[in-house]
């Protein structure tokens, strides 16, 4: 597709439509909101990683909703089995033949919550689903539709009993996001606000889920200049030079973070990358692919580590101006 | 289609700048080889083991570490030798010193500390070539030399700028392949790249131009003595003592001697340029007595005059003379002169009485001389000098003793069978005419005699015999040239009563077509007589057959001896002849007098311009305001609208053009520039501080605009040309916050 044939400006509306939408509910989380549109965009799946009660499940909801389209929401737990993601086979005795009887995966916005308290074959199931966007059962390959997108959320802090989620699995997720406490003034606003559960929050669609699948196939046809590739992947060298890493980030994450840089020229009303892109997404679509050679015990201080060293290659690598 | 700018490495730049460094080497050498330094088996090795380093790279930067190491104390001892051997000539062991440092220096692995001395080091060679030698291959040579110094100086800088360290590359040669890097370096060849090298080399040559025309005129070898070295060229021989075959084995040299500017128009007859007038008679040949040696009026100035008697008025077109340097001391002049004007101040013996002129020795290089007031008679009139013959013919003794000039041309052989043979030849020039006979009558009857069923040829083959050599072969029937024909018809004329001499030079020349000028060469020297009349001087006679026929004042343009036809020369070779002249005429002799023509001629050529222009303005004025002031009807106005609506589809058409063509332009010839160009502005409006919100809604969609060009596809790009405007006056609307 011709590149000066993109509606940009007409995306920008529609997006910033649902960041409003979303925003009038999850206060003061702007740029977690605009992470999880440019996931969205991508057509690319996010991981919310924070602690409980801060909102990463409204945040998930409130998408849905934005969203003219299915949601659902499978809660995580250790005998959680794959046939409870994808859907179980059963035997019509009408029919007298098996039947599939889908599961929550085929939906549009899928909330795994706690997904790292499922067993790793369940894990794997759904991240199966997540790449392929298809489901097979007993022989068979079921797409699953779209808009598709899946909205993980897992806790740093209690890992009693959970599956961490491995490298490889971590490399399915777009992007890794971080709701953080409201400041003190937008939690004011919720106080005030009342506490709603979250199917209760009134809330609108203000994006079709026909429309959202044009704007995603749009997202390839935005133009990145070489320069900008050359920096992006001057980053991503970076990161696998960078001795405090074990390894560096793969080619998966150099596509990852032109697609997300890509979507988010969109979201910004351009049909072009800037270089100023790529460098707000290293973080969000970088961090969570990449392990520190000296593990610390602590999450979060090794998330933390791990963001303090991409910042750091970001502002030693110069912008192509 | 995305064009890239080619990137260079470090180790390419390295690479360029070994290349360079080694054809610059090579390049100094050049005009080197055309001076007589001696020791030239050092420059010769110095230019190969140059052109090796620049060939093959690889193996010349793999020279082994001692060699290093020995390489100072031997430079030192070989250059302390050479000075002290060469005595008191410290030029050439100062050329040899330079050349064998800019040898090292090509063939060193080099940083930027060297890659300066080999600048300076192949400049001081480049320079004292060209300025010793003053030859045209000195213009070409700069003309190459300056680009590649420039680019030579870029890659380093540039080199600099990559490697702040200032190494030398691990990896320069590894896998080094020409086809690789030749293909590298064409990548680099970008339109901009050569447009701009070209307008800043045409500019440099410009101002050069301008300030050779512009500066005062100084004489370099007058400011600088000592900057004096013999150039190689042509000995001819010419010498005050000319044996038979002299002039023969000169003639064997197609080398040019000299060149000679006349004017546009060639002489109608070949010119004959005297050199050397030999009065002596003496076995072996003819030559200069001592006696007319003695009396050269030696001159230290740049201007002789000739004596008051010779002396002709000024006027007439003057000839310039570019006598090669090293052929003979000794200059060639076409018949009397009034007044010889050098470049430069020597030291010359004017003979007076002979019609000639001689430097202390030969010229080193180049040399140039302008005659005026010139004679072209086939006489030289009479000198004051000639009395004594006059005295002689009259019958009045001239006293015992050694004869001195004049009376030296007089001289005869003294044995009986040379006196009889001229005897006889005498007799048969009279005829029994015993009537007393005129110089002018009897040398032409003498020349007939001589020419009498007798042939030319270089190789002769005369009698063993008694007598003098001419004698023998006068007294023979076979084939001779123009010294036995010159020297024997001066015997005979010197034994019927008239006193003759000798003249050597050179006759004719070849008639450049391109740039009009004769180019003497050796193989036109040549000899011939003269005969004193004492009513009229000494009579030129051309004894040598299929010449001028020996009659004075007679033109002929048939062949004479030796080719000496002055045929109008088109050849390629007469083509690059004619480059030297124009090098000679138009900047090596470039003198004060040339320059005040110049400089009016220009000052005509703009006053010329100027006066047509402001013609062409008036009359173009004065027309509309008459068609203005005419009577304003509908005819009147419906032209004035067609002209202005015709003025106005034609501008909007060009803007239109324009556009497209500029537009798939950028799209056929790439984007990056223009991109690049975005980019600057982007950094100068973030430098100037309107990067930020409060640059206001203007500043923030310039920076927009800005991004598109710079980042997005060309294809959507916001008219560039506007964007830019708008661009240069955010920043200074920045600056200037």
């Amino acid at each position: 597709m011709e590149t000066d044939t993109i509606p940009a400006p007409r995306i920008r509306d529609a997006m910033e439509g649902m960041k409003a939408n979303i925003a009038r509910v999850i206060k003061g989380k702007d740029a977690a909101i605009e992470n999880i549109l440019v996931c969205l965009l991508s057509s690319g799946h996010a991981l919310i990683e924070d602690l409980p009660g801060l909102g990463k499940t409204t945040l998930a909801y409130c998408l849905a909703r934005s969203l003219d389209s299915g949601f659902s929401r499978i809660q995580f737990t250790s005998d959680l089995l794959p046939s409870d993601v994808i859907g179980v086979s059963i035997y019509d005795d009408r029919e007298r033949s098996f039947t599939f009887k889908r599961g929550p995966v085929f939906s549009n916005i899928v909330l795994a919550d706690e997904i790292n308290r499922a067993t790793p074959k369940t894990q794997s199931a759904l991240l199966e689903a997540m790449d392929r966007g298809k489901v097979s059962q007993d022989g068979e390959t079921l797409p699953i539709g779209r808009p598709f997108m899946v909205v993980a959320t897992q806790n740093p802090v209690d890992y009693e009993s959970t599956f961490p989620l491995p490298e490889s699995q971590m490399d399915r997720f777009l992007m890794r996001l971080h709701m953080g406490y409201p400041n003190f003034k937008d939690e004011m606003e919720i106080l005030r606000g009342g506490f709603l559960r979250y199917d209760e929050i009134d809330i609108e669609p203000v994006v079709s889920g026909g429309e959202l699948t044009g704007f995603q196939d749009l997202v390839p046809s935005v133009f990145v200049e070489d320069s900008v590739l050359e920096y992006l992947l001057r980053i991503v060298g970076a990161t696998r030079t960078e001795a405090e890493f074990r390894a560096g980030a793969s080619a998966r994450a150099s596509l990852a973070l032109r697609t997300a840089a890509q979507a988010l020229a969109l979201l910004r009303g351009r049909s072009f990358v800037i270089p100023e892109d790529v460098a707000q997404l290293v973080v969000p679509t970088l961090a969570h692919r990449l392990v520190l050679r000296r593990a610390s015990g602590d999450a979060i201080e090794e998330r933390h580590a791990v963001e303090g060293i991409l910042g750091k290659i970001v502002e030693r690598v110069p912008q192509p101006v | 289609m995305e064009s890239r700018l080619a990137k260079l490495d470090y180790a390419d730049l390295y690479r360029m700048k070994w290349i360079l460094g080694g054809l610059l080497g090579l390049l100094s050498l050049w005009n080197i080889f055309s001076l007589d330094l001696g020791l030239d088996w050092m420059v010769r090795g110095a230019a190969i083991l140059m052109m090796a380093a620049v060939l093959w790279p690889p193996v010349a930067a793999s020279l082994p570490a001692w060699f290093w190491r020995v390489q100072t104390p031997v430079i030192v001892v070989f250059v302390v030798s050479d000075f002290i051997l060469a005595g008191g000539d410290f030029i050439p062991p100062l050329i040899r010193m330079v050349i064998l440092l800019a040898l090292l220096r090509t063939l060193q692995p080099r940083t930027r500390r060297e890659d300066l001395q080999l600048v300076v080091l192949t400049l001081i060679l480049v320079v004292v070539s060209g300025v010793l030698t003053l030859e045209i291959s000195f213009a070409l040579q700069l003309a190459l030399y300056t680009p590649l110094v420039m680019l030579f100086l870029f890659v380093v800088n540039l080199s600099e700028s990559f490697s702040p360290e200032d190494t030398v590359p691990d990896n320069a040669w590894k896998r080094f392949c020409w086809r690789r890097f030749l293909r590298d370096v064409r990548g680099l060849f970008d339109s901009r790249l050569i447009i701009f090298s070209g307008v800043l080399f045409s500019g440099m040559m410009l101002s050069a131009s301008l300030l050779f025309i512009s500066l005062p005129r100084f004489e370099l070898g007058q400011t600088l003595p000592f900057l004096t070295m013999q150039a190689r060229g042509t000995y001819t021989g010419f010498s005050e003592q000319i044996t038979y075959g002299d002039i023969v084995s000169i003639m064997n040299d197609d080398s040019v001697a000299f060149r000679a500017d006349v004017g546009p128009v060639r002489p109608r007859r070949s010119p004959y340029w005297r050199m050397l007038v030999l009065d002596e008679y003496t076995p072996e040949g003819f030559s200069v007595s001592e006696s007319l040696r003695e009396r050269g009026r030696s001159v230290s100035s740049n201007f002789v005059a000739a004596p008051a008697v010779l002396r002709q008025p000024r006027g007439g077109t003057p000839w310039t003379v570019y006598f090669e340097g090293g052929v003979s001391r000794f200059l060639p002049f076409p018949g009397s002169f009034g007044h010889v004007r050098f470049q430069s101040r020597h030291d010359v013996v004017v003979g007076d009485a002979t019609g000639t002129a001689a430097m202390r020795e030969a010229p080193g290089n180049v040399l140039f001389y302008q005659l005026t007031g010139l004679q072209h008679a086939d006489v030289l009139p009479l000198h004051e000098a000639d009395e004594p013959l006059i005295r002689a013919l009259a019958g009045e003794a001239s006293g015992g003793g050694k004869k001195a000039y004049p009376l030296t041309t007089l001289g005869l052989p003294g044995d009986a069978a040379s006196l009889r043979v001229l005897d006889d030849a005498v007799a048969a020039v009279r005829g029994g005419d015993t009537e007393a006979m005129d110089a002018e009558t009897f040398g032409r009857r003498a020349v007939a005699l001589l020419q009498h069923g007798r042939g030319y040829s270089l190789r002769t083959d005369i009698p063993e015999g008694d007598g003098d050599i001419l004698t023998r072969w006068l007294d023979s029937d076979v084939a001779g040239h123009c010294e036995l024909f010159a020297g024997a018809f001066v015997l005979v004329a010197r034994r019927a009563g008239f006193p003759a001499r000798v003249v050597v030079g050179f006759h004719g020349g070849d008639w450049n077509g391109f740039e009009n000028y004769f180019m003497v060469r050796n193989r036109h020297a040549h000899a011939w007589a003269e005969i004193f009349d004492p009513e009229q001087g000494w009579l030129h006679f051309e004894p040598t057959p299929a010449g001028l026929s020996g009659a004075i004042g007679q033109p002929s343009e048939e062949a004479t001896a030796g080719g000496t036809q002055a045929q109008a020369d088109r050849t390629w070779a007469a083509y690059m002849d004619s480059l030297r002249v124009i090098w000679y005429r138009r900047v090596v002799n470039f003198d004060r007098e040339q320059q005040q023509q110049l400089v009016s001629g220009i000052g005509a050529v703009f006053q010329t311009v100027r006066d047509s222009t402001e013609a062409t303005l008036r009359s173009a004025f004065s027309a509309l305001r008459e068609w203005f002031g005419g009577p304003w009807d509908l005819r009147h106005i419906l032209i004035l609208v067609r002209n202005i609506a015709i003025a106005v589809i034609v501008w909007v058409l060009f803007r239109v053009a324009l556009r497209w063509v500029l537009t798939r332009a950028r799209i056929r010839s790439g984007s990056a520039r223009t991109r690049a160009k975005a980019g600057r502005f982007l950094r100068r409006l973030r430098a100037a501080g309107a990067d930020r919100e409060s640059g206001g809604p203007d500043s923030a969609r310039v920076r927009a605009e800005l991004r598109h060009i710079r980042y997005g596809p060309v294809v959507s790009w916001p008219e560039v040309d506007a964007v830019f405007r708008s661009a240069r006056r955010a920043v200074r609307r920045a600056a200037r916050v």
